[in-house]
């Protein structure tokens, strides 16, 4: 059992590094173990490939991908970055604080970092660059802050894991609040710090109607958060619903913005079709390669190992974060979530550890994961719309892994920070 | 004392390195009695017949649906499936999750193992290849409401959660409310929150999601005396040698007894302790002929076993 | 926004080249046609999905009336949304895949790679699609509950996705065997996951 676990990953690797696309890279050895499998069929597989996404709560993914997507195309990311520059430019660093505030903003409609820092980056590093911050600064800071937006709800990887773990996707949207508060602030003193010393980064003040209109123009954006977290609070809809009826909110607000143009609209839906296309085939492929796992008994020979190591939760939770931080370096987020997930979230039930807090933890470094080498897709996609190269990117990042570690020991040793909200809302 | 310091699940593979190994998959959690107490009973019948049943709880090899068609397919040697998703494949089956259909948890038992049991077997297996070794009892099913059900009247306009197939949809007619579906893991949160006003479900599922939290009643409607059945197959028992597969048919019957006994204990012991702690309000006066009586009325007309429905309500 | 490496025509517009997603398309009307069909009915999907959501919600309510049909119907919508995606995403080569060298025109064995990459989704593909093909088969007389739709009618979109995947990978690899100088080495993963 145990030995076709490991060649079975060893052939995920190793196509990986030969640019096999990561959904076939996880079909291959599947494929191969069923095919060898005299009681395992071809037809077996397809139905576990189809499983992936025979699921109405993951429906939402797609949805979700729109949402941020109508956000980015009708100009939304930059009445919000015009709205914070308005409101705290004066200030000494505001670029800085406008760079995280925005990417907060965009957090309320977008699940996915990919999306926030394709969106924002953009706009946010020139425009940072050109006032003077350091050009390392200015990347890895958009790059530390699209990280929120997978956290703070809604968060597509938060519905996948949520789907695969057999939680409440609503309970788990509201665990990634304050994480995301403290991932802010975090990020909001890193600012603070860097250009305590520098007087000439902020610009003049804005006043009166000059001051106001964009946060006036900026603020029904963030109906969306309302539409989104109130309804699935609120008791009004699902998870599912939330985000059709948070796409027809952005659809009608697109609209009064005067952004809902026929070429607008194809960019929308074209887009969401290439990143929904793109994520459910590794749903679908990773659903047939962890089936594979359970059928190996990966879970509990998982268990057994982790237990033969410790019984303490503490160093279970340390061992865990190290195990996630390798694999996110290496592995994309979606297909670890699919794979790891049903093995490691069982084990730590037994320590007796929350479900959500598992859940937040093993997300926050998934997504810690988009921020490092070699596969780092926040990365690629900052070089791409910055034109930086992607080793000066990384050389941006690294300095952030400080502050970003700090906010994953927080919410993996303080279990408040990810059970005390939704518990509130029990 | 630490945390789950003991071996997890351990099972008897290791007791007997050469067993032959046979997989065994469910739903259920790893907590609920058809694992903790249905598969050490086969296991236990399996001694000394060179099997060794390997569980695989909570879904990790597919849903319901998806592990009766790698049973049919072979790929699978045992799974656990409800009436429902055995429907799919003939269309008779579906009878057994009917509403109002048996008196108590007796007489289901006496009506899937005696000859009507009998012959919707045999008809299954003559049409599907599926192969139903044994029926397990599952849990009696009732309705948690924000306020007292006595009649079908009382939960009128209220959405109570139902899946969306036809059975389920004439249950909740049948109960009073409008019919809403709702995954299971998103119904806690729906129910606090007033998207749904009621669920129905066996009492230690209404323990184990926290039901109770958030539902002011608990009425024991005792609409549906459900069963589960352990299926294999044509193609999965050829795998196996004549006397193996008596041995676990033995043992699939053999194990009926004891997940019984855990689900009858769960459903007494939660009762009481509902009952003294007043957490969910019990409410007894559920006038069950009047339901009975929809039931009987709805339900022959729209489903092709209707005349068989009668039959067993009656006898 | 794709790093297009296609041919200026003089006019300022920019006619796609070997090195762009768009290539293949522009020179068949008829791979054209079947692109265009692919990507029309993902949308088209996409646009069911929502409707459906909302449907759901409106019925809810302002019909006051839960639906009991959306749900089932809904996710059978999105298991075809998914694999007609892929397939659409496979023939613009925008599958998420792990780039870790390469990038520019580093020539002939990053191409060789890319190649051999390629065969193995064809590979891949034909395999799945089979199973899909079985999968309908064994599923022939299976009716879904909620809806009644017949499930080979579902499971059919994973034999056709994989299908319309081995035959744009295909392309690609003739492609790629053709001018392997343009087609490696791309690094543009622009919008690629989650
Ligand atoms: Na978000
Ligand atoms: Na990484």
């Amino acid at each position: 059992m145990t030995m076709t676990i490991v060649w079975m990953v060893l052939a995920l690797l190793i196509l990986l590094v030969l640019r096999v696309p990561v959904a076939i890279a996880l079909l291959v050895p599947s494929l191969i173990y069923v095919l060898l499998d005299p009681t395992a069929s071809l037809q077996l597989a397809a139905q576990q490939t189809l499983s992936g996404v025979n699921s109405f709560p993951l429906l939402a993914v797609p949805l979700f991908i729109m949402l941020g997507n109508i956000a980015n195309v009708s100009g939304i990311s930059d009445r919000l970055f015009n709205a914070a520059t308005a409101l705290i430019g004066h200030v000494r660093g505001s670029l800085g604080y406008v760079n995280v505030a925005t990417s907060f903003g965009f957090a309320w409609m977008s699940g996915a970092a990919i999306s926030d820092a394709a969106a924002l980056g953009r706009v946010q590093v020139p425009a940072m660059t050109k006032r003077g911050y350091g050009e390392g600064f200015s990347v890895g800071l958009t790059a530390s802050s699209s990280l929120i937006a997978p956290i703070l709800p809604p968060s597509i990887p938060a519905i996948i894991y949520a789907v695969t773990a057999g939680l409440s996707v609503g309970a788990l949207f509201v665990a990634g609040v304050l994480p995301a508060l403290l991932l802010v602030t975090v990020l909001c003193l890193v600012v603070w710090w860097s250009t305590r010393k520098d007087d000439g980064l902020r610009l003049a003040a804005v006043r009166g109607r000059e001051r106001w209109l964009p946060v006036l123009s900026a603020l029904p954006a963030l109906g969306a958060a309302v539409v989104v977290l109130g309804g699935i609070l609120g008791g009004f809809f699902t998870p599912t619903e939330a985000a059709g009826i948070g796409v027809l909110y952005m659809l009608a607000l697109s609209a009064c913005y005067r952004t809902l143009t026929r070429a607008n609209l194809t960019r929308i839906v074209s887009s969401t079709v290439e990143t929904g296309g793109a994520v459910l085939l590794i749903v679908c492929a990773a659903a047939l390669f962890g089936w594979v796992l359970a059928r190996e008994r990966a879970p509990q020979l998982a268990a057994e190992a982790i237990f033969s190591l410790t019984s303490s939760p503490i160093v279970f939770l340390l061992l865990l974060n190290l195990l996630l931080i390798v694999v996110g370096a290496v592995l994309e987020p979606t297909a670890a979530i699919l794979i790891l997930v049903p093995v490691l979230a069982p084990v730590a039930t037994q320590f007796g550890l929350d479900p959500l807090h598992i859940a937040m933890v093993i997300i926050f470094n998934l997504m810690l994961g988009l921020l490092t080498p070699p596969v780092g897709l926040v990365l690629f996609v900052l070089s791409s719309v910055t034109d930086i190269p992607v080793s000066r990117v990384i050389r941006g990042a690294v300095p952030f892994y400080v502050p970003l570690l700090l906010v994953l020991l927080i919410v993996t040793f303080f279990p408040f920070f990810t059970t005390w909200l939704p518990g509130l809302v029990r | 004392g630490c945390v789950g310091t003991e071996a997890p699940q351990s099972n008897q593979a290791a007791a007997d390195a050469d067993a032959r190994h046979v997989r065994f998959a469910h739903v259920y959690d790893p907590s609920h009695p058809v694992e903790t107490c249905g598969v050490p009973a086969i296991n236990e019948s399996l001694q000394d017949s060179g099997l060794v049943v390997d569980s695989y709880p909570a879904a990790q090899l597919g849903s319901e649906a998806e592990s009766l068609e790698q049973v049919a397919s072979g790929g699978l040697d045992l799974a656990v499936a409800g009436p429902s998703f055995l429907g799919v494949w003939e269309e008779n089956v579906a009878l057994f999750d009917a509403p109002y259909l048996f008196r108590d948890v007796d007489h289901f038992e006496a009506t899937l193992n005696g000859p009507i049991g009998d012959e919707i077997w045999a008809g299954l297996k003559e049409s599907s290849g599926l192969d139903v070794l044994s029926s397990w009892y599952y849990g009696t099913r009732h309705v948690t409401a924000n306020n007292e059900v006595h009649t079908s009247d009382d939960l009128a306009g209220q959405k109570l959660r139902a899946a969306d197939a036809p059975l389920y949809l004439t249950m909740a007619e049948i109960m009073g409310g409008a019919a809403t579906p709702m995954a299971l893991d998103e119904a806690y949160l729906a129910l606090q929150q007033g998207t749904i006003d009621a669920q129905e479900n066996p009492i230690p599922t209404i323990a184990s999601q926290k039901f109770y939290e958030v539902q002011d009643y608990l009425n024991l409607t005792g609409h549906m005396i459900q069963g589960v059945m352990v299926v294999a197959s044509e193609s999965s028992l050829g795998a196996f040698s004549a006397e193996e597969q008596d041995a676990l048919r033995t043992a699939a019957a053999e194990a009926q007894t004891a997940v019984r006994e855990c689900i009858e204990d769960q459903e007494a012991s939660f009762l009481e302790e509902w009952r003294e702690s007043g957490e969910i309000t019990v409410n007894d006066d559920v006038d069950v002929e009047h339901f009975r009586q929809r039931a009987a009325d709805l339900i022959p007309e729209r489903f092709p076993w209707g005349e068989r429905y009668l039959e067993i309500q009656e006898s | 926004m794709s790093t297009s490496q296609g041919e200026h025509d003089g006019s300022g517009a920019v006619r796609p080249g070997p090195g762009d997603p768009h290539y293949p398309e522009s020179r068949s009307r008829a791979y054209r046609l079947l692109v265009w069909t692919e990507h029309g009915a993902a949308i088209l999907l996409l646009c069911t999905l929502f409707a459906l959501i909302i449907t759901q919600v409106f019925s809810r309510y302002v019909l006051g009336s839960p639906l009991s049909w959306t749900e089932e119907l809904a996710r059978f919508v999105f298991i075809w949304f998914t694999f007609t995606a892929a397939a659409f995403v496979a023939a613009r080569r925008r599958h998420i895949t792990v780039l870790l060298y390469g990038g520019g025109r580093t020539g002939r064995v990053v191409a060789g790679i890319e190649a051999a990459a390629t065969a193995v989704v064809i590979v891949v593909s034909v395999a799945m699609t089979a199973g899909g093909i079985a999968l309908m088969q064994g599923s022939a007389r299976l009716i879904s509950p909620g809806t009644g739709i017949s499930l080979s009618v579902v499971y059919a979109a994973i034999s056709a996705g994989f299908a319309l995947t081995a035959l744009h990978s295909a392309v690609n690899l003739w492609l790629t065997l053709r001018h392997p100088g343009q087609f490696a080495g791309r690094q543009d993963i622009e919008k690629a996951g989650v």
